[in-house]
């Protein structure tokens, strides 16, 4: 019965699943979609990279002068394989919250004669599908990469296909095992809306700050040389000692590697099965009736006594605070809002750290404004996405707004201006770090301000008056609620456009016109054609935003006739 | 207080002259041209099935859609264009209690303070006032997303109350609330009515019509197909005559 029931429900997922990935629903974003898998295949093909130049320069350690290039690939597989085991884990925790509590389909099938089980079954198959493809992205690239440092046999490819089949089971298992928790820590956390949201910055923060370092330390250790003083006799015995007792990621480079191949299949396979049973008795006993006590429940703090009637404020005022309350009480708008834009100026300084040394070794000239103009606009377009959903966010009370005595100007105004504070505070913040620091003069700190607040305005204006044209307004009441439209990935798209041109524009002034005209020339040019780019792009944007927009703001209509 | 412009008392809360509107790809219109006059004191209710066109009147009302064909004026300031001065004169209950649900109740109250400029010291009493009428208690320092759907439509309807309007338009007000509220609504309603202030609402329910209003209109079709006064009439009366048809019992 319960098999029967399973496969119903799967037959409803898996529909759903295909149509996710075709797009052939309604609400499908295609431009959304080849981003995120360009944008997956760029991280994938620059971290291969990475770890193919350190493949290559760490098997080829010697120890006492002896080469035992095997062992080195098999200590290295080890590391790599704890990496991936502890972030295909990391995918399954997140696959299984986002496809048990993020469901909204269960508020149906608890009224219908269906199973905890049945549904378990359903969710876990389709979450499977999804761990797989992404197993396929991190798994595969890495052993691909791990074959071409040295030659290696059937049993690697062979091996690389079981663990392929396996590595989502476990990640699932393991995803099931601490999937309560993890909702259980994340639904406290997000009631406390700024601890969640100071809690979210650092973690991203620390995150970016701890993999500059990381690429950093490999680039010192490739480029260098420094790696063979680093991997000394001593060293390369503790690391050997360690990944030796890496359970479990030692017997996955078991299976690929040495002759105690079975020995590692059976480990494996035990823990799969111990896992997955873990895994399913928790997830059919726990996790649905936990979704079940999450889909009737309040999520979050909800009461906020004391604070009494609060003083009267001027319209404009009175509509920013709306949009600051919208930020702060939204989990995901907030991150979007504030956690991005303290993290932008942090990407600036150690992108500019980078390409200036780069620049400066390769074409040796000083290009440090063109990379930063670059930098700045490229992060602050990329980090200023809050404002693709400036109308949809509203959802129905947009529709509310409109019967207000308020005038189209205000309401917009107000949006416009409160993404703006957001995109200019970064922006002031990352051009004063780049001017402090010595990169560029303080005119050029003060030029750079102007420049990338032009085109973080233009970038506001398009993407609120190309929302007015496509809303989707929000439904859900949930804390986390996101817009469903392509206005995002059109606007992520169309600003790294903007930005390459900008930047494209710089360089090319910055360098070419340098060296040939000189660098009085060059720099003119360069300062003067990028402020002509971004007030174009402003003029260009406020005329979009504006004309018409009295018409258009009265005929978006919405809700039940 | 922002300043209402409400002129002398021959003007009538509402004038709609040949309503027309249709939705974009609709084959039909959902309103087909209507015309009715509201006065002030008098409480009229909307009556119809779904579908026949008392939410798209109300909503073109308001300004929330947009109208082409025909004239609407709130105590005579136009709807169509910019319509700040007719908005300033009703407070609206939307039938989905569109509010904006991350504000406490006391929050979105004072939001809406702020839009009608309502001064600290009036909103305080006013408040006050509408608290024991709809009685909300302390969850009106809950967070919004956190109410039933009754308390919902008591925050719509107080929070559409902060100003005093001169007119209050309601859409299907009486769905969700509890008998003692809908009670108190009523009264509430009938003492604003009396005070001089004017109501449109829309309804199915026809025990509400009998008890509250003052005026029925019977929507079908996108027309109005009876406008008469609800003062006197018997039990039973309304159903018959209009929502009965064939025999068969449609409401």
């Amino acid at each position: 019965m319960i098999l029967r029931t399973a496969g119903i429900l799967l037959k409803k997922e898996a529909r759903e699943f295909r149509r996710d990935l075709t797009g052939s629903g309604k609400s499908s974003d295609i431009p959304g979609k080849l981003l995120s898998l360009a944008l997956a295949a760029a991280i994938v093909a620059f971290t291969c990279f990475v770890l193919k130049r350190f493949a290559e320069m760490y098997v080829d350690i010697e120890i006492n002068r002896v080469s035992a290039p095997y062992s080195r690939l098999y200590e290295l597989t080890t590391a790599i394989y704890a990496v991936l085991i502890l972030v295909n884990a990391l995918g399954g925790v997140r696959t299984i919250n986002r496809s048990i509590f993020g469901s909204g389909d269960l508020r149906i099938f608890v009224t219908l004669p269906v199973s905890s089980g049945a549904m378990y079954l359903s969710k876990i198959a389709v979450a499977y599908l999804k761990q797989f493809v992404f197993g396929f992205f991190t798994v595969l690239p890495v052993n691909v990469t791990l074959a071409t440092c040295l030659p290696l046999g059937a049993q690697f490819y062979g091996m690389t296909a079981l663990i392929l089949v396996l590595m989502p089971l476990i990640s699932l298992a393991v995803g099931s095992v601490f999937a309560l928790p993890v909702y259980a820590l994340t639904r406290a956390i997000s009631s406390r809306y700024v601890i969640s949201l100071v809690v979210a910055t650092a973690v991203t923060g620390v995150a970016f700050w701890l993999y500059s370092e990381v690429l950093d330390f490999i680039a010192n250790l490739i480029s260098t040389g420094d790696a063979r003083y680093f991997f000394d006799a001593e060293t390369m015995r503790e690391i050997a000692r360690v990944t030796n007792n890496l359970f479990p990621a030692s017997c996955f480079a078991d299976m690929l590697l040495t002759s105690d191949m079975p020995a590692g299949v059976g480990w494996v396979l035990l823990l799969t099965a111990g896992l997955t049973a873990a895994g399913a008795l928790i997830g059919r006993l726990m996790l649905i009736p936990a979704a079940q006590d999450r889909l009737f429940s309040l999520n979050s703090r909800h009461v906020y006594k004391g604070h009494g009637m609060p003083a009267p404020r001027s319209v404009f005022l009175t509509f920013m605070k709306k949009e600051f309350v919208q930020v702060l009480r939204t989990p995901s708008y907030a991150f979007r809002y504030f956690s991005t834009a303290i993290i932008m100026p942090l990407m600036v300084y150690f992108c500019m750290d980078i390409f200036s040394e780069l620049v400066g070794m390769l074409v040796l000239v000083d290009c440090d404004l063109e990379i930063a103009v670059f930098l700045i606009v490229m992060f602050g377009i990329l980090t200023n996405t809050y404002c693709a959903g400036n109308i949809s966010r509203d959802g129905e009370f947009f529709f509310t707004m409109k019967t207000l005595p308020v005038n189209y100007r205000t309401v917009i105004g107000a949006k416009v201006a409160f993404c703006f504070i957001g995109s200019a505070i970064p922006t002031a913040v990352s051009a004063g770090l780049v001017g402090g620091l010595g990169y560029v003069e303080p005119w050029q700190a003060v030029y750079l301000l102007f420049v990338t607040l032009a085109v973080s305005a233009a970038q506001i204006c398009f993407a609120t008056r190309r929302d007015l044209g496509h809303p989707r307004f929000v439904v859900a009441e949930s804390a986390s609620a996101e817009e469903g439209d392509s206005t995002v990935s059109v606007l992520v798209i169309i600003g790294l456009l903007v930005s390459v041109v900008i930047g494209v524009v710089a360089l090319y002034d910055g360098i070419y016109l340098k060296l040939t005209y000189g660098e009085a020339y060059g720099e003119t040019a360069s300062v003067a054609s990028v402020a002509v780019i971004a007030v174009a792009l402003l003029a260009a944007s406020l005329v979009y935003l504006f004309v018409g927009l009295d018409k258009k703001y009265r005929e978006v209509s919405g809700g039940a006739a | 207080m922002k300043k209402r412009d409400i002129p002398s008392a021959d003007v009538p809360a509402v004038r709609v002259a040949g309503l027309k509107k249709k939705y974009p790809r609709a084959a039909e219109y959902a309103v087909g041209g209507i015309s009715f006059e509201v006065q002030r004191g008098e409480i009229v209710g909307l009556l119809g099935h779904n579908g026949a066109g008392k939410s798209t009147t109300l909503k073109c009302l308001t300004g929330m859609l947009p109208y082409r064909e025909g004239e609407i004026s709130i105590f005579g300031n136009p709807v169509k264009g910019d319509a700040t001065a007719a908005k300033m004169c009703f407070g609206f209950v939307t039938d989905d209690h569109a509010v904006f649900s991350k504000m406490t109740g006391l929050e979105y109250i004072a939001f809406m303070a702020d839009v009608y400029g309502v001064p600290k010291d009036v909103r305080e009493s006013r408040v006050e006032e509408l608290q024991k009428c709809f009685n909300l208690g302390d969850k009106i320092d809950n967070l919004i997303s956190s109410y039933s759907h009754g308390m919902k439509q008591k925050i719509c309807m107080m929070s559409s109350l902060i100003h005093d309007p001169a007119l209050w338009i309601l859409d299907e007000p009486m769905l969700g609330l509890d008998p003692t509220t809908m009670n108190a609504v009523s009264e509430f309603m009938r003492a604003y009515a009396e005070k001089g202030g004017a109501v449109l609402f829309s309804t199915h329910n026809l025990d509400a019509v009998r008890r509250i209003c003052d005026r029925a209109m019977v929507i079908r079709g996108g027309l109005i197909e009876a406008d008469m006064s609800v003062k006197g009439i018997g039990d039973g009366e309304l159903p018959e005559r209009f929502f009965l048809r064939g025999g068969e019992v449609e409401e």
